[in-house]
């Protein structure tokens, strides 16, 4: 059975290397490189989107939420849709008219003082190397699982394909390996979803009369995981403006030719990742219902493997033939949902480095486009290299409060500064330096003395630190603002970013 | 503070008065739109999902009651963010693509316009 496993595996990683082959050929200037020329259609960037948003947390982690503790892991899946109407409705159409490549770009269009784009590269780096950590583990863990070979081997493995998509495919191959992990990701959800609507006769509502009769009705009533009052708001204030402040999300508004086909692409994520997340609370139901808890614990104690296990189930249970297969083919979907990933987070990670950094805080913007290519593709190196040592020494370790650290400091620090730049016109460089600091510290102070880090003894007693760390990141960057004085070039400049934000006046071609 | 090179932009013009542009009448118009469309239209979709979240938090007994067969409030709700969301999305998209963009363009006409009347005019 091993032998399907590792086909299956040979299949995913030929296809993309396959399309990186491809792109490579059509990535040579920085635009082709970091936003694939801004020639995306808009159900090509909307497959991405979902792509990027439907990560192996959301796969394997909302299925399992639901299947230890119902209603409020349905809570969060919701989450994860709200967000990209916030994207949608403030953040997408400014962002593809005012940035270049990165998300700092925005910051730097405004402010347009080298200050205000490192402070937005720290929060780049900082969120993207959280977000990614976990990512990797989880694939060294994934790999070892089904391969048998070791987590070093895996991890090592992981980082270099993702190196190869990114240095050589640039956003290209990056876009169409998240396409195809999202219409993999799709069909995998939507086969088991109607595999599991047969056995209740078609009759949704049959699988939550299942699991409450195994498991009574409160099993369903929220509380189960969430056990603050106020954790349920601060989840969803954390997934609803941290998408927001996401920069592997982001960049991918600058794919696009205009702000209507961003607008157009949001459409397609929220239909494809909203039946995604829907479709989780109905495969988490089943999990809990047909796999039970107890062995879903004993697999893994964060619920992780609750899809993989029910998947094995519905062909046939352990040891049968069907059930092998579909472990494998859930397994390996689960592994091109994190190379997938992986890709689109070195990429943003790669541009904050050789782009802003580079390019634009050391060499003033004056570099010829043939080295800007190199640059990116050698910081492309550097960025994985690092990810592989990280992922090497974070064995063993629970990696699981870097997944909410990631979004919360996205919320928290560069949420705030993004949505000033575009809709204040008072605020300043300072401000942006006040806003990134104080979100970032107190969004990593708060997760550190909180319940995922401390468990019982935590001092801080809501799961997730955005309640408290996104109106704080707020009122540092208005006390930055304020403190930074009145009557500045960025003040002046408001007229002009706002004019181009909402007509596209000048926008990146 | 040190200054950052200015962005290079595409049809960008040094000259242009960006403070007196922001106050054309079409621009105003734009602007005076969207705000009126997005901020009751965020308020209530956005603010639909964090209500249900508050609810589930601070009123666990009600949410969790059952209503219709094994479903309780809590799931409807949820239910209903879904929809709530997508019918936001596709209203604002209806809109944007039929009125915002159009105006959009109208601002960035009265732009070059006004921009060609002033070159002429020195």
């Amino acid at each position: 059975m091993r032998a399907l496993t590792v086909v299956i595996f040979l299949v995913i990683l030929s296809i993309t290397l396959g399309i990186t082959y491809w792109a490579a050929r059509r990535t040579r200037t920085t635009s082709e490189f970091y936003a694939a020329g801004r020639s995306l259609r808009a159900h090509e960037n909307g497959l991405a989107l979902a792509g990027d948003w439907m990560s192996a947390a959301a796969f394997l982690g909302f299925t399992g939420l639901v299947a230890l503790y119902g209603l409020d892991g349905s809570l969060y899946a919701a989450a994860a849709l709200v967000a990209f109407l916030v994207v949608l409705l403030l953040i997408a159409e400014p962002l593809r008219n005012t940035g270049k490549y990165t998300m700092a770009d925005v910051i730097a269009y405004r402010m347009q003082r080298p200050q205000a784009r490192l402070a937005a590269v720290l929060g780049t780096i900082v969120v993207n190397l959280a977000y990614l950590l976990p990512q990797m583990a989880g694939g060294g863990v994934l790999v070892k699982l089904l391969l048998g070979i070791p987590y070093s081997v895996s991890v090592v493995f992981v980082g270099l394909a993702m190196i190869v998509y990114v240095a050589f495919g640039g956003m290209l191959a990056t876009t169409w390996v998240q396409i195809v992990k999202a219409v993999l990701l799709m069909t995998a959800a939507i086969v088991v979803l109607v595999w599991i609507l047969a056995l209740f006769s078609f009759n949704p509502l049959g699988i939550f009369s299942a699991a409450e009769a195994r498991y009574g009705p409160e099993f369903l009533a929220p509380g189960n995981y969430l056990k603050h009052p106020l954790d349920p708001l601060s989840l969803g204030l954390s997934f609803a403006f941290g998408l927001a402040g996401l920069p592997h999300v982001m960049i991918r508004f600058y794919t696009v030719p205009d702000a209507k086909t961003a607008r157009g692409s949001i459409i397609w994520v929220m239909f494809v990742a909203g039946a995604f997340f829907l479709i989780t609370t109905f495969m988490g139901l089943a999990a809990a219902y047909f796999v039970g808890h107890k062995d879903i614990l004993a697999a893994d104690p964060g619920g992780n493997l609750a899809l993989p296990l029910l998947a094995q189930y519905l062909g046939g249970g352990p040891g049968s033939l069907g059930g092998q297969v579909f472990l494998a083919a859930i397994s390996a979907v689960a592994f091109a949902t994190i190379l997938a990933v992986v890709a689109a987070l070195t990429l943003a990670t790669s541009g904050a480095i050789a782009h802003d950094l580079y390019v634009n805080v050391i060499k003033h913007g004056h570099v010829d486009e043939q080295t800007q290519v190199r640059v990116a593709r050698l910081s492309t190196f550097v960025v994985g290299a690092l990810a592989i040592v990280l992922g090497l020494l974070v064995q063993g370790l629970n990696v699981a409060v870097l997944v909410i650290l990631a979004i919360a400091v996205a919320a928290s620090s560069n949420f705030p500064i993004i949505f000033l730049s575009l809709f204040w016109r008072r605020f300043n460089t300072w401000g942006v330096i006040g806003g990134i600091t104080v979100g970032l510290i107190s969004s990593v102070a708060l997760a550190l003395i909180g319940p995922v880090f401390m468990g019982e003894a935590a001092i801080f007693p809501i799961v997730n630190p955005t309640i408290v760390s996104m109106p704080l990141g707020f009122a540092g960057a208005v006390l930055g603002t304020l403190l930074g004085g009145r009557g500045g070039e960025e003040e002046k400049r408001f007229d002009e970013v706002l004019f181009r934000a909402h007509t596209g006046a000048g926008a990146e071609l | 503070m040190a200054k950052e090179e200015p962005p290079e932009v595409a049809s960008a013009d040094p000259d242009v008065d960006w403070g007196e542009a922001a106050q054309y009448p079409a621009f105003s118009a734009l602007m005076s739109t969207k705000i009126r469309f997005l901020v009751p239209l965020i308020v209530i979709s956005v603010g639909f999902y964090l209500g249900v979240t508050v609810l589930a938090g601070l009123a666990p007994a009600f949410t969790g009651q059952l209503v219709i067969g094994p479903l309780n409030v809590g799931y409807l709700l949820v239910f209903a963010t879904y929809i709530v969301t997508w019918v936001a999305a596709l209203v604002y998209v209806r809109v944007a693509n039929r009125d915002f963009d159009a105006k959009a363009a109208d601002a960035i006409s009265e732009l070059e316009e006004r921009e060609a009347q002033r070159k002429e005019g020195e």
